[in-house]
């Protein structure tokens, strides 16, 4: 079975909690390994240290077409004028928020502000919700976005409220790399639509093999399987 | 062949649809796997005592599934009255421990007086380790008891390295659910050994294909992929002809 197949969900760098091989050589290696065609990915410096070197650093290896360059915010760091945002948001299509690594809260005015000053843009952000009740502190927060919204580290035990919220804002969709629920896939194409689940990683760091493995052997249709996989992020990163 | 030693035994899965014994030995066909053994969940969340009872009604003439029999720290003597009473049958492989009495996570305080009493069947333990906590306390358990397997379930879950870190104890066993970290396999082989290391799945709370797929994807040997598959489980658990025959 071929499929265009973009991993929404990959970064690369220096690890500080795990002694692992992030280099963009290994995760280019792996996109190869698994037939991926392309990679949205990010710095971790944006996500440890330092969100403005790591979004430079993102765009110095989006060079190579394969990878797709995500900015990051770290909202607990975040003094910028709306006119600063402007200049970062027109380098990325897709941005995302680690409030469980940068240790804020789903919820925070500042997360709602930096979603304010990007919103003209309209990009699509991706939202790690870890912890059960963050997708439904979530919804306070991104009901008014005007772009999709991407929630990322959906689990078993967030699934149901992630898709209570996705039934009520028709801009959320779920990535699926934490995602190993037997049937999830399949229940949420039919309350939701296969358009609203994209394929995720989280490599290098985590295995493509599980996260592949588990959409291709989900009860998915194959032109499901083919939007999960690939069509759907290809719209997202369209501005569809 | 394969061998998941770590089934969850659930009346329905985590989206409410009917699973029970057709559920678990379809998805067994679908992945290939030919012997599971079940833990019974209702015995972990609830009621030891029927949860236990039930899946023997399950496990004892199917010829590919084999059951934990599950104790419950809070209630040793009848945990203790009913282990005695139950646990000489050949389809409970082993016994189970998921939690603590005054923690809640299996700690030798809690646990001692039931496993003193288990030490008589000579099978193994299965302990339930999902994070870096209740590693330390498993490993303490298995320091007193060292002429018992244990089997560290969930291998530490995201907290995975702490559980290849075993020191002198090396009557351990690693179940591999848990965490998809991508180094995580290769890892735990070298570290503790490829005969140390259990296939598990922990379906249907996560996906078998998502398991198999980690452990193929890892840069093992042949014989360290059967091993984990296959005969380690074979050999821990006596998983012989003699034993599926029965």
């Amino acid at each position: 079975m071929d499929f265009e197949i973009i991993d929404a969900n990959t970064l690369f760098g220096f690890d500080p909690s795990h002694r692992l091989d992030l280099s963009v050589e290994r995760l280019l290696r792996d996109m190869e390994r698994y037939k991926v065609t392309s990679s949205v990915t990010l710095s971790t410096m944006g996500i440890f240290n330092d969100y403005q070197k790591g979004n430079e650093a993102t765009m110095a290896v989006a060079a190579d077409k394969r990878l797709i360059p995500a900015g990051t915010i770290n909202p607990q760091t975040y003094f910028s004028s709306a006119d600063e945002i402007a200049r970062i948001a027109q380098n990325f299509r897709l941005f995302r928020f680690f409030p469980e690594e940068q240790g804020w809260p789903i919820d925070s005015v500042a997360f709602e502000l930096v979603l304010k000053h990007i919103a003209p843009f309209k990009p699509a952000v991706m939202v790690d919700a870890t912890y059960p009740g963050e997708p439904s502190r979530l919804m306070k927060i991104v009901r008014d976005y005007p772009g999709t919204v991407v929630l990322s580290s959906i689990s078993d035990n967030t699934l149901a409220e992630a898709l209570a919220l996705m039934l009520e804002l028709p801009n959320v969709v779920v990535e699926t790399h934490e995602l190993h629920v037997p049937g999830a896939l399949k229940l949420l194409s039919e309350r939701v639509g296969a358009h609203r689940i994209i394929f995720g990683s989280g490599a290098p760091r985590r295995s493509t093999a599980s996260s592949l493995n588990y959409v291709l052997n989900s009860e998915l249709s194959h032109a499901e399987k083919s939007l999960v996989l690939g069509g759907n992020m290809k719209q997202i990163l369209e501005g569809n | 062949m394969a061998v998941d030693v770590r089934v969850n035994y659930m009346e329905h899965d985590l989206l409410g649809r009917p699973l029970g014994r057709e559920g678990i030995i379809a998805s067994m066909d679908k992945y290939k796997i030919d012997t599971a053994i079940l833990v019974p969940n209702l015995a972990v969340t609830c009621d030891f005592r029927i949860g236990n009872e039930h899946v023997m009604q399950i496990i004892k003439d199917d010829p590919r599934l084999y059951g934990y029999f599950v104790v419950n720290p809070n209630y040793p003597e009848e945990s203790i009255e009913m282990m005695r009473r139950m646990m000489s049958n050949r389809k409970f492989l082993a016994m189970a421990i998921f939690r603590g009495a005054s923690l809640p996570y299996p700690n030798l305080d809690d646990c001692r007086e039931i496993i003193n009493a288990y030490r008589r069947f000579t099978k193994p333990v299965f302990l339930h380790t999902p994070d870096a906590d209740s590693v330390e306390a498993a490993k303490e358990i298995a320091a007193a008891f060292p002429t018992l397997q244990f089997i560290f379930g969930s291998m530490g879950g995201a907290d995975w390295k702490r559980a290849l870190n075993l020191g002198k104890l090396i009557n351990v066993y690693l179940e591999t659910s848990g965490s998809f970290d991508v180094e995580k396999i290769e890892e735990a082989v070298g570290k503790v050994g490829a005969h140390k290391v259990l296939f598990g799945s922990d379906f249907p709370l996560s996906d078998p294909a998502s398991e198999i797929a980690l452990i193929r994807a890892s840069n093992l040997s042949k014989d360290a992929m059967v091993r984990i598959f296959d005969q380690n489980a074979v050999k821990l658990f006596g998983l012989g002809p003699k034993t599926q025959k029965e």
